[in-house]
């Protein structure tokens, strides 16, 4: 038999990892525990589906939409750019790497709050970009850049583009050059290596950076809010607006499950797309 | 033609020289070995045929097609890497498949070779198994066949047994050997093993590390007939020993503290000229060592037992001269009980012919 204080030692690990869980817990499952509650609870025992059927409607139906559009297009613009970003700084960059990152970061030592308005102060109607577009003649009137789509894109392709970065940059670090040279070496050309070997060989790296800003950009409430001039709600802004405007926490909170069924089966859907993609694309007979 | 011809070739990094004005050719068909220490540029020069890398000057010939500016991608070129670099997505199959989907192959012929190429190599059991869970001389035989398949003019090998274990390496070497004989592709082998050149080259060029070619020829020319000290100590071992040769009635070359000793000046050393100062190349097996005192008309010279170190198929003696210096014999070991038993600090004789010794510029 071990005694007590064998016991413990043996259990180290499971103590050590106490805190983690009981954060998790806390802050992770009981929210959501009460999420599920508060939309489907009518009363203490008794569970309707009330919330729901008043959320199923194409209003809706549209903000979702709109939501998912956004952030696939934000996604997919932060993935493009990104991409050569992390693959110059990975395989190119030598010297200059770590300086390069540092950089990279450097933006988000800035309060995102004030990255948000110092954007504000660059796209309103007297700031930078119109008066400098003013002043050499280029335009005659001062461009609409706020309070739209365009600004919405434009600042959150900015924040969010190192979370795509990252990601890439960690996987095509651990890239073997060399798999280049063998692959030009046995007849093909870059486009062709690109495509079939360091793509598909980066690509739990494009599937984290995605999902992560696709995630991030698609509960986006601040960015909306600051720069869109709230004329277009999207989820974010809509959930906010049910529990702290409306103070309507049983439609928010079903609000949000919807959301996010609906978030969870979009990126879903485009996993299988684009593994199967990259299946048939591999194989021989394709 | 398969042969390839460098030119004139220089090429530097960072300012600094790794070949210059570098001229070899490579005979087509043959099975040719690169040998030299790291740092000789025999990589570079590898990577200059296959054309990961570019000359500053000079060109590169394959048979008579100039290649210096052919893309990599464009070059009956394939190699063989040092890793195997093999791609890591891919199984067996598609591993070996590469090469020929690039180059859009239709379907049914790329099945057919890759699944004889396979055949080939032993490896139809794993022909769809991921790379990863193979054995090492498994991936290796997988980059042989990836290369192969694509019916290259030249082969080039970089080093590409140096990941494996002793066996396997000897094993794999007469595999090579059996599958250059039976493409008859033109092989260059990079190494810096002299073991592997001489066991599979036709023809050896041994660079030295100003990436120079110090020599060429047949493995047994190399042995035999080292061009220079470089080449002799690279390449096998030898005892060097430092002297002044004397051409009268018999060249001899007197050699400090131990005395003159009788060496043969043939059509090749036209270098040689009375009172200069010389090298002598003698190889640890030519030498007979005994504790009797034999009449022969060899060269002879005495010393006493330093060290003695048993090897299996022979027995290393390490033998002091009077001059203190130190000189390497090997006997074979012929018999189970040898008649003559010499021991530690045993006073002995050594005998080596005259035609067995090579007389050394530098």
């Amino acid at each position: 038999m071990k005694n007590l204080k064998e016991k413990f030692f043996d259990n180290i690990p499971f103590f050590v990892s106490v805190p983690a869980i009981l954060w998790q817990v806390l802050f992770l499952c009981l929210p959501i525990l009460f999420i599920f509650y508060m939309a489907l609870a009518n009363g203490l025992f008794a569970f309707t589906f009330e919330y729901f059927r008043g959320i199923l409607d194409w209003v809706h139906l549209r903000i979702i939409v709109r939501s998912l559009l956004v952030a696939m297009l934000n996604a997919s613009l932060c993935l493009l750019i990104a991409y050569p970003v992390a693959y110059f700084l990975a395989l190119k960059a030598k010297k200059m790497k770590n300086f390069l990152l540092f950089l990279l970061t450097l933006p988000a030592w800035v309060n995102f709050l004030i990255q948000v308005y110092s954007w504000f102060f660059v796209l309103e109607r007297n700031g930078i970009i119109n008066k400098i577009l003013l002043s050499t003649g280029i335009i005659s009137d001062p461009l609409h850049m706020i309070n739209n789509q365009f600004a919405i894109s434009l600042v959150m392709f900015h924040i969010y583009l190192p979370f795509m970065i990252v990601p890439l940059y960690n996987i095509l670090e651990k890239f073997d050059p060399q798999l280049i040279d063998a692959s030009l070496d046995l007849g093909a050309n870059r486009i062709v290596t690109f495509f079939r070997i360091t793509f598909p060989l980066s690509l739990s790296g494009v599937y984290l950076g995605f999902f992560l800003v696709f995630v991030m950009t698609f509960g986006e409430v601040v960015i909306p809010m600051f720069l869109g001039g709230n004329k277009t709600l999207f989820v974010g802004t809509l959930i906010s607006e049910y529990f702290f405007g409306a103070r309507n926490m049983h439609t928010g909170a079903a609000f949000t499950l919807l959301s996010s069924m609906f978030m969870g089966a979009t990126l879903l859907l485009l996993y299988i797309l684009m593994k199967n993609k990259i299946k048939t694309s591999l194989s021989l007979k394709g | 033609m398969r042969s390839i011809r460098i030119v004139n070739v220089t090429k530097s990094y960072d300012g600094e020289n790794i070949l210059k004005d570098f001229n070899l050719t490579i005979p087509s068909g043959q099975f040719f070995v690169l040998l030299g220490p790291s740092g000789s540029g025999k990589t570079t020069l590898l990577r200059l045929i296959a054309g990961f890398e570019s000359v500053d000057s000079g060109k590169i010939y394959l048979g008579d097609n100039d290649i210096t500016n052919e893309p990599i991608n464009k070059r009956k070129i394939n190699t063989v890497f040092q890793n195997y670099a093999l791609f890591p997505h891919l199984d067996v199959f598609d591993n070996v498949a590469y090469g020929l989907k690039v180059k859009k192959v239709p379907n049914d012929i790329i099945e057919q070779k890759v699944t004889k190429i396979i055949e080939v190599m032993r490896l139809s059991k794993h022909i769809y198994k991921p790379i990863q869970q193979l054995s090492g001389g498994q991936q290796q035989r997988v980059a042989l066949a990836r290369a192969i398949v694509n019916e290259p003019d030249v082969l080039l090998l970089d080093e590409p047994l140096a990941a494996l274990d002793v066996k396997l390496r000897e094993r794999m070497l007469m595999e090579l050997v059996d599958l250059q004989n039976n493409f008859k592709t033109t092989f260059v082998y990079v190494t810096h093993d002299q073991n592997e050149a001489l066991t599979v080259g036709h023809n050896i060029a041994v660079l030295n590390e100003d990436g120079e070619v110090e020599q060429f020829g047949t493995p047994k020319e190399i042995y035999e007939f080292p061009a220079s000290s470089f080449a002799a100590t690279f390449i096998g071992t030898t005892n060097l020993l430092k002297g002044v040769l004397e051409i009268g009635s018999e060249p001899k070359i007197i050699i400090e503290g131990l005395g003159s000793f009788s060496v043969v000046i043939d059509g090749t050393k036209k270098w040689a000229s009375n009172g200069m100062n010389v090298f002598m190349s003698l190889r640890p097996e030519k030498i007979r060592i005994t504790k009797k005192e034999l009449k022969l008309n060899e060269n002879h010279i005495q010393g006493k037992v330093a060290s003695i170190i048993y090897q299996g198929r022979f027995t290393q003696y390490n033998v002091k001269l009077a001059n203190n210096s130190i000189i390497q014999v090997f006997e074979q070991n012929e018999e189970h009980i040898p008649q003559e038993d010499i021991k530690l600090h045993d006073n002995v004789n050594l005998y080596w012919q005259k035609e067995n010794a090579v007389l050394l510029e530098k």
